[in-house]
């Protein structure tokens, strides 16, 4: 749980790399737009049909990359600052991975510092609560919560602990030269 | 009013109401990335429908996927059923899920535990 936030410099490649281990069914580095994800989508699921046996996790890594590829969709801002060492401002991350019995989404963004200790403390809420404690936390929610300003209904992140039961992994990345940004490194395990 | 009909896309479900009939049907994927303006000729229709003649309503949701803004979006069209119910309209929601299918099954009862309108969750078997 946050617990290799680094102060080294961070390497896209590598944490790519890294991250893209097993059966590698979808990696995508750069925009995310309403096209990019409908084409998309019918890869996931070619792939999950293939690499997958069980059908109640292909059902739940369907959903799970759904909820985060339009996590970015929505929430990765033009930041011109990524642009001398990404060459776009506006850039994230996402890779769905397989063992076979398993599934992992990751995904990745570049966010603004001061947006860091919010994720935190809203992930390790979420992976300190049993299941019972999530499941009334998502009917608080859905019912009492506004639709944010950018679409959402501000309750992927608890719908994909209580999907999966597992906890949500996390890591956040210095970025070189650019003190007002950090990587928000995240996967989400479908077991 | 004139009935509403919006065919299945591959993100976005068969939506179908009939206000002479009282009749709702919602069936397929909800993954639309902008939920609210998909769900909004739905929406208005209901606000239209609400102010009629109070007739019975029966309402069918049939979804395989849905994202978390479609459900709130969902939420949102029970809750307008919901002030009908209160006013004395006979609105009945059929929740279906597939027999093998836990967190559809899970939905319906967030939904039940939610809402004083009646609910009623219906296994599809295969």
């Amino acid at each position: 749980m946050g617990a290799n936030a680094s102060t080294s410099v961070f390497d896209l490649n590598a944490w790519m790399k890294r991250k893209s281990t097993g059966s590698v069914m979808i990696e995508h580095v750069g925009g995310f737009t309403s096209e990019y994800i409908d084409s998309v989508l019918p890869a996931v699921e070619q792939g999950l049909n293939r690499f997958v046996d069980q059908e109640n996790i292909r059902k739940k890594a369907f959903h799970i990359f759904v909820e985060c590829i339009q996590n970015l969709y929505h929430h990765i801002e033009s930041n011109p600052s990524l642009i001398e060492e990404y060459g776009d401002d506006k850039l994230g991350a996402i890779v769905l991975t397989t063992d076979g019995s398993s599934c992992r989404v990751t995904t990745g963004n570049f966010i603004p510092r001061e947006k860091k200790a919010i994720l935190e403390n809203r992930i390790d809420r979420l992976n300190a609560m049993d299941a019972s404690e999530i499941k009334q936390l998502y009917r608080d929610t859905i019912n009492n919560q506004d639709f944010s300003s950018k679409g959402g209904a501000g309750i992927g992140m608890i719908d994909m602990a209580r999907k999966t039961g597992n906890k949500l992994l996390y890591d956040f990345y210095d970025v070189k030269d650019n003190p007002g940004v950090v990587f928000f490194s995240f996967d989400v395990c479908i077991n | 009013m004139e009935t509403i009909t919006i065919e299945e896309s591959s993100k976005t479900p068969y939506i179908f109401m009939d206000p002479e009939k009282g009749v709702i049907e919602i069936k397929g994927r909800s993954i639309p990335e902008n939920s609210i303006e998909f769900y909004k000729p739905l929406t208005d229709m209901l606000t239209e429908y609400s102010e009629q003649e109070m007739r019975k309503t029966s309402v069918k949701i049939q979804l395989e996927y849905f994202n978390t803004s479609s459900s709130k979006c969902i939420l949102d069209i029970f809750k307008r059923l919901e002030v009908m119910y209160r006013k004395g309209w006979t609105i009945e929601i059929f929740w279906y899920y597939d027999e093998d299918d836990e967190d559809m099954y899970e939905s319906g009862e967030d939904y039940q535990s939610i809402l004083t309108c009646p609910i009623s969750l219906v296994e599809v078997k295969y």
